[in-house]
C-alpha cells in the first residue's frame, strides 16, 4: 500500500460522511417534530389530566372533583391561578399565580394539581424561592 | 481492500470514542439508565405545600424516606400540634430534648449569639400576641408589647449540654419555625444521598434545597420571587449546585389594620416587638447548610442592608446572599455574582469594604 493510496478519499469515506450528514438531518427533523406545543395549563385531578388550555388564552374554568371539591381556575395575561376553592385550608388560593413552565399550584384536599407544561421558557427555572 | 483511510475522519471518530470512554471512566460505574427519569411527590406539612423531586433509579425509595422524615419532624416541632415535643416543652417550661430538637435549639442559640439577638426562638409569645401563629391578627397596645417583650430573649434559655435538658425562663415559649424548614430540607438531601440519588430538589413552600446538579450536569436554576408581584414574576435567577436557596420577606405574610390602613408584616423584631422595618423587602441566603440558610434569611432581613453586609463580610465562608431593598434595588454578595442574572441588574457587595 503506497502513501499516495492512503491519502485518497475513498468510497468508504464518502459513505461515512453521508452517514454523518444524514444523522444530522434526521436529528434536526426530530427536534423540529418533537418541539413542544405552546405552554399549556394542565389540570390534574387525582393524577389524571382532566383539562388542558393554552396559557396564552384568557379563560375561567371550574374544576369539580368527584367528592364535591370545587376550584376556580383563572387564566389571564399569561398566568394561571386558583381564585375560589371550597377546600378547608385554601392554601391553593394563597399560592397566587404561576407563569413559568414547571410551576404548579396544588390543592391537596381536592387532589387537584395545576401545572404549566410545554417548552421551557427562556428562564428555564427548576423552582422559585420566596 | 475496502478500508477507510481518511485520517481526519478517523481521528475525529477516535476522539469521540475517547471522550465517551473518559466519561465512563470518570464515574467509575455504568451510568444509571434512569439517571434523567424523575419522580415528584407533593405533600402538605409544616403549614405549607412541599414538592419533592428526585432523579434516577433510586428515586422512589429516596422520596419515601424523605416523606416519612418530613412527617416525623413536623410531629416533633409543630407548635400547632399539642402532642409535639415543642408544645410539651412550652407547656412544661422545658424538658430533655430529643436529638433533632437538641440540634435545632443548639443551632438557634449559636445564631442568637452570632446575629446579636436578631435570630431568637423565644419570639413566639410575640407572634401569638400579633396573631401571626393563627391568623387571628391584632395590633397590640404598647402595654401588651412591653409585657410580652419581658419574656422574649434567648439569653434566658438554659441548655445543659451534658443532659440535653432545656429550661425556659418564666413565661417563655419557643418556636423553631424560623429554622425547622431549612433543617428539614437538609435532612431530605441526606436521605436522597443515602438512597443513592445524586440529583434532586426539594421546595418546602418556597424554601429550596438542591442536591448535585440537574441530571444533565447543568446547575439548577432557581427564580427569586419579586416581592411586589402577585403574579409570580421573578426578580432574579440564581444558578446553584448542592445548595439551599432560602428567601424571607415581609410580603410572605402580613395583614392590614382595617382602622388605620397600616400594613404589618410577619417578621418581628425581638428588640422592639414590632414588625421589621429595616429597608429590605426580601433576603435570599444561598448556603450548603440549609439550617443556617433558613435562620440567616430572617436574621439578615432584620439587620438591613448595612448590617447584613457587615455580617456577611464576617462570615463569608458560610454563605452568600441576595438582598432586595424597598426601592427594588438588588444587592448580591461577591461569591454569588457570577451565578445571578437579573433583568434590571444588581450591585455587587464586595468582601473588602
Amino acid at each position: 500500500m503506497s502513501r499516495k493510496e492512503e491519502k485518497r478519499f475513498r468510497r468508504g469515506d464518502l459513505l461515512l460522511l453521508l452517514f454523518f450528514g444524514l444523522t444530522a438531518l434526521v436529528l434536526a427533523a426530530l427536534t423540529w417534530a418533537l418541539r413542544g406545543p405552546g405552554q399549556q395549563v394542565v389540570v390534574r385531578v387525582d393524577g389524571t389530566v382532566t383539562a388542558s388550555f393554552p396559557l396564552s388564552e384568557d379563560r375561567t374554568y371550574r374544576i369539580e372533583t368527584a367528592d364535591g371539591g370545587e376550584n376556580l381556575l383563572v387564566i389571564e395575561d399569561g398566568t394561571a391561578r386558583l381564585t375560589e376553592a371550597n377546600c378547608p385550608d385554601r392554601l391553593c388560593v394563597n399560592q397566587g399565580a404561576i407563569r413559568w413552565a414547571g410551576d404548579s399550584i396544588i390543592c391537596l384536599p381536592h387532589g387537584v394539581i395545576i401545572e404549566i407544561t410545554g417548552q421551557p421558557d427562556e428562564l428555564d427555572l427548576d423552582a422559585v424561592a420566596g | 481492500m475496502r478500508r477507510t483511510h481518511f485520517p481526519l475522519l478517523a481521528g475525529l471518530l477516535a476522539g469521540l470514542l475517547l471522550l465517551g470512554g473518559c466519561d465512563y471512566a470518570a464515574t467509575g460505574a455504568p451510568q444509571d439508565p434512569e439517571a434523567s427519569v424523575s419522580s415528584e411527590r407533593y405533600l402538605e406539612s409544616m403549614d405549607t405545600i412541599m414538592v419533592l423531586t428526585a432523579y434516577g433509579s433510586a428515586r422512589e425509595e429516596a422520596l419515601d424516606a424523605a416523606e416519612a422524615e418530613i412527617l416525623r419532624l413536623d410531629a416533633l416541632l409543630s407548635t400547632g400540634d399539642p402532642d409535639s415535643e415543642v408544645s410539651a416543652i412550652n407547656r412544661d417550661g422545658g424538658g430533655v430534648l430529643s436529638p433533632d430538637t437538641l440540634e435545632l435549639v443548639s443551632s438557634s442559640l449559636e445564631l442568637y449569639e452570632e446575629t446579636g439577638g436578631a435570630f431568637d426562638i423565644t419570639v413566639y409569645p410575640l407572634m401569638m400576641l400579633w396573631g401571626f401563629d393563627d391568623e387571628n391578627y391584632h395590633v397590640p397596645t404598647q402595654e401588651e408589647l412591653t409585657q410580652t417583650l419581658d419574656v422574649v430573649g434567648s439569653d434566658r434559655l438554659a441548655l445543659d449540654g451534658e443532659t440535653g435538658r432545656l429550661t425556659l425562663g418564666e413565661g417563655q415559649a419557643i418556636d423553631l419555625g424560623g429554622i425547622a424548614k431549612g433543617y428539614t430540607s437538609q435532612r431530605v438531601m441526606e436521605l436522597y444521598r443515602a438512597a443513592g440519588v445524586t440529583s434532586g430538589m426539594v421546595s418546602l413552600g418556597g424554601n429550596i434545597q438542591c442536591l448535585g446538579t440537574r441530571p444533565d450536569g447543568t446547575p439548577w436554576r432557581i427564580g427569586i420571587q419579586d416581592p411586589w408581584s402577585v403574579e409570580g414574576t421573578i426578580a432574579a435567577v440564581i444558578e446553584v449546585v448542592d445548595q439551599a436557596v432560602i428567601t424571607s420577606g415581609g410580603y410572605e405574610r402580613y395583614f392590614v389594620d382595617e382602622e388605620t390602613g397600616v400594613t404589618y408584616q410577619h417578621i418581628l423584631d425581638p428588640a422592639t416587638g414590632y414588625p421589621a422595618d429595616s429597608g429590605l423587602a426580601s433576603v435570599t441566603i444561598v448556603s450548603e447548610d440549609g439550617t443556617l440558610a433558613d435562620g440567616l434569611s430572617t436574621s439578615l432581613y432584620l439587620l438591613g442592608l448595612e448590617g447584613s453586609t457587615d455580617y456577611w463580610r464576617a462570615h463569608s465562608e458560610q454563605f452568600e446572599a441576595l438582598l432586595i431593598d424597598e426601592a427594588g434595588a438588588i444587592y448580591v454578595t461577591e461569591g454569588l455574582a457570577d451565578s445571578v442574572t437579573a433583568e434590571d441588574g444588581f450591585t455587587v457587595l464586595t468582601r473588602q469594604p
